[in-house]
């Protein structure tokens, strides 16, 4: 659905994304995660053509995203957090202006997002509370079922119950869209994801499926005989290694059971028990924000 | 066109106060226009002719920034718009909201005036066009630029600061040797409907602000350097004729007398009277010299170049003023007037001096003369409608006043009071003479062109000095106005060098 090669963007001297390549699978709800600053909204805006790339491309329905026509735009439903939207008009008639856009627009879905969301038509858009203006804005990019979901951060900022509410008619009322969602709140995603990609200073540092991110990141913990010093040479996928007297505690991002536990009998001498422990999507995000070895996944 | 009229009717929702309050301004000045019978407007008419275009922009602009350009973050940007259905639904807007009201006012005021709306309708139709390109088309192309509302008010008072800064002020009066313009014109109008244009079709096709900004700014830049620095040479190069039909600026032999004539009659400390004349002048034709230039070598390799007066610099300051002289205007000047500072005299006034320099001639045919009474109104063929009614001036004075007005260009007329009995004539033209306004005096967005010129009627005996061009009142019923179009026939640029010139002689101050 989303193909992204080698996508680069620079404001001046800062980076915002470096060479990021990844692809979005059709069907999928993606995740795009990372600490505020890390790239994930300027990635959104090139994909939407709102920003032109410095080098690489980003193809959105076998598209080339620089020039998506009115035709493929018909297929998306875009939201984010600081859209500005037409304020002055009232919930109805932004919805009826809405609707002239898309011939595939679902009036009866339209009717039952409003009454779900509880919308009140008659009011304008600027009198609304945030949570309603993101319900409304919802209702405009859902209604006319749109082949592909790109959410800029769009819970930000609400209560858990309203995101809940979104996320909720997200799913339900598009089944068949393939959803692409940026985030810094693993809370929200977690339970709904299919596939995370995680950017960290506009660098990509892993993009899979959720399945394959909890299998393979664990929590390792050696305790060894004596207190020994910690080796300087130690496997890259080793993250936020502490050390205290015979305890040492890491984070493996590519666990193996066999191989781990090769590499810490090498690394350590007198070895006297590893354990391992799952981790949360959320551990695994904060071990990676804490992380700064972004070759390492 | 389904999606044109959407958008277009979700702006008229949106700011169908502002169209109605910028159409109640335009009927304000159509209403001002109907009962003006004077080439200078009231101030308010005056100031309606700059507010009204500077609201029609705003109007434009808020409309453009509906679905703005620049700002990114604007919901219309990720919504699936036809950029042309976009673009179409906004010069729609402006079509509506301005130029509608605008066409209806100028029907309104040529019915109300007495010319017929429908023999005029091209012309209003083409005053429409010129409107939407000196308008609706950079106000568009302007607000695609800009990421708000106040970031267009800021751009357009810059603009409106430079223009005024350019045309030097706002109050002008009217040229009586205008300087020709169709290049300079013609020129700065096409770059700067380029720069509007490029603005708008980037913009609008591919969203690429700064080529956009870019674009705008070097054509507009460029259109504007070209209306201030555009030498006058350039208009006679580009419409010269063919060299056997230039007029050419030679000396004559006169007799000194007849420059003393003149003598003691000038502002400066240093002025001489050099006999010239006009060779190979087609027959019939009339001239004006807008356009002169002299530089002076002295014996001694001194070199003074004349300067043109500019408003606001003081003649003193200036070393030298050159420029023919004529005695009528219907035959080519005979003296050539040249005016020094006291230094710039002395520098050169050593030995005879040699001249040279360039004079660029307007040339004009004469049309056919329609005849007037005093106190009658005619249509004459190529000056409009002409109506001669006595009035009086603010001290009080009488004056006949004739009043030409069209729905098209006026051309210079010659205006002669004639009285047959006597064989007497007050000869004038057509804007020759004029009264002082503060305030903005142009009056481009009326429908009909005015000019006018005055003939001072007054008792004083015809022997007091002066007295020549006052009328008689007595005279006046038994006078007749003859109104004579004259069409510009061509310019041309003529080069000349006197030699071994003795100027000591023909100095008269």
């Amino acid at each position: 659905m989303i193909r992204i090669e080698g996508l680069s963007k620079r404001f001046g001297r800062r980076h915002a994304l470096r060479d990021v390549t990844f692809a979005v699978p059709e069907g999928s709800i993606f995740a795009l995660i990372g600490p505020n600053g890390a790239g994930k909204t300027t990635l959104l805006r090139i994909l939407m053509n709102l920003l032109r790339p410095d080098s690489g491309q980003a193809h959105i329905m076998g598209r080339d995203s620089r020039h998506l026509g009115h035709a493929h735009l018909a297929r998306i439903g875009y939201v984010s957090e600081n859209q500005i939207l037409p304020e002055w008009m009232r919930v109805g008639g932004f919805l009826a202006y809405s609707k002239e856009f898309y011939p595939s627009w679902d009036a009866a879905l339209a009717v039952d997002l409003v009454r779900e969301y509880e919308l009140p038509l008659d009011r304008r858009l600027r009198n609304l509370s945030r949570g309603m203006k993101v319900k409304a804005a919802l209702t405009a990019a859902l209604a006319y079922r749109p082949s592909l979901i790109i959410l800029d951060e769009p819970f930000g900022g609400l209560d858990v119950l309203v995101r809940e509410q979104l996320i909720g008619t997200i799913l339900d009322r598009t089944p068949e869209a393939t959803v692409l969602i940026s985030t810094h709140d693993l809370a929200e995603i977690e339970s709904f994801a299919t596939h995370a990609a995680y950017l960290n200073e506009g660098r990509l540092e892993f993009a899979e499926e959720m399945a394959a991110l909890s299998g393979r990141f664990r929590e390792v913990e050696i305790t060894l005989d004596t207190p020994a010093p910690i080796p300087a040479a130690l496997p890259d996928s080793w993250l936020v290694l502490e050390h205290s007297g015979v305890l040492v505690r890491f984070t493996d991002a590519r666990y193996d059971p066999i191989l781990t536990h090769r590499e810490a009998a090498i690394r350590f001498t007198g070895v006297r028990d590893i354990s391992v422990r799952e981790m949360s999507f959320r551990s695994i995000f904060l071990t990676l924000a804490k992380s700064r070895k972004p070759s390492c996944v | 066109m389904r999606l044109v009229l959407h958008i277009l009717k979700k702006d008229l929702r949106r700011f169908w106060p502002a169209a109605l309050a910028t159409s109640f301004l335009v009927a304000v000045l159509a209403r001002f226009d109907r009962w003006r019978a004077d080439w200078n407007p009231s101030p308010t008419e005056g100031w309606l002719n700059l507010i009204v275009p500077a609201a029609w922009a705003c109007l434009i602009a808020l409309a453009v920034l509906e679905e703005p350009l620049v700002e990114s973050r604007h919901v219309w940007m990720t919504r699936p718009y036809r950029w042309s259905s976009l673009l179409a639904a906004k010069l729609a807007f402006g079509l509506l909201t301005v130029h509608v009201p605008l066409l209806l006012a100028g029907l309104y005021v040529l019915s109300q005036r007495g010319f017929s709306p429908e023999l005029y309708a091209a012309d209003l139709l083409s005053k429409q066009a010129g409107l939407f390109f000196l308008i609706t088309l950079p106000a568009t192309g302007l607000a695609t630029l800009v990421r708000n509302f106040t970031q267009f008010v800021i751009a357009l008072f810059a603009i409106g600061a430079a223009l005024i800064l350019f045309n030097r002020g706002l109050a002008s009066f009217p040229s009586f040797v205008p300087q020709p313009s169709g290049i300079r014109d013609a020129l700065g109008f096409c770059l700067f409907v380029a720069a509007a244009l490029a603005a708008v079709l980037v913009q609008y096709a591919g969203r690429r602000t700064m080529a956009a900004r870019a674009a705008g700014i070097t054509l507009a830049g460029t259109a504007a350097a070209i209306s201030a620095f555009l030498p006058v040479r350039a208009e006679y190069t580009f419409q010269a004729p063919p060299p056997s039909a230039a007029p050419r600026l030679v000396q004559r032999s006169a007799e000194r007398d007849a420059a003393l004539f003149y003598r003691g009659r000038w502002p400066r400390p240093r002025t001489v009277l050099l006999p010239i004349a006009v060779e190979i002048l087609p027959s019939n034709a009339l001239l004006q010299v807008p356009f002169f230039e002299v530089e002076i070598m002295g014996a001694n390799g001194a070199r003074i170049r004349s300067t043109r007066p500019v408003r606001g610099q003081p003649l003193y300051k200036m070393d030298l003023m050159a420029y023919p002289m004529s005695e009528s205007r219907d035959t080519p000047p005979p003296w050539l007037v040249l005016s020094f500072s006291n230094a710039a005299w002395d520098r050169i006034s050593g030995g005879p001096v040699r001249i040279i320099g360039s004079a660029g001639f307007q040339l004009y045919r004469r049309g056919a003369t329609t005849v007037l009474t005093s106190d009658g109104s005619v249509d004459t063929p190529d000056a409009g409608r002409c109506k001669a009614l006595t009035v009086d001036d603010r001290y009080s004075e009488s004056l006949l006043k004739v009043l030409c007005e069209s729905p098209r260009e006026l051309p210079r007329a010659s205006i002669v009071l004639r009285h047959q009995p006597s064989g007497r004539f007050w000869p004038q033209t057509l804007n020759s003479a004029f009264t002082y306004t503060s305030g903005p005096n142009s009056t481009w967005l009326s429908p009909l062109r005015r000019a006018q010129t005055f003939f001072r009627l007054s008792d004083v005996p015809q022997t007091t000095p002066g007295a020549q061009w006052l009328v008689p009142p007595d005279l006046i019923s038994e006078s007749r106005i003859e109104i004579t179009p004259e069409f510009p026939a061509g310019l041309a640029l003529s080069h000349f060098e006197f030699n071994a010139v003795d100027l000591s002689p023909w100095l008269v101050r």
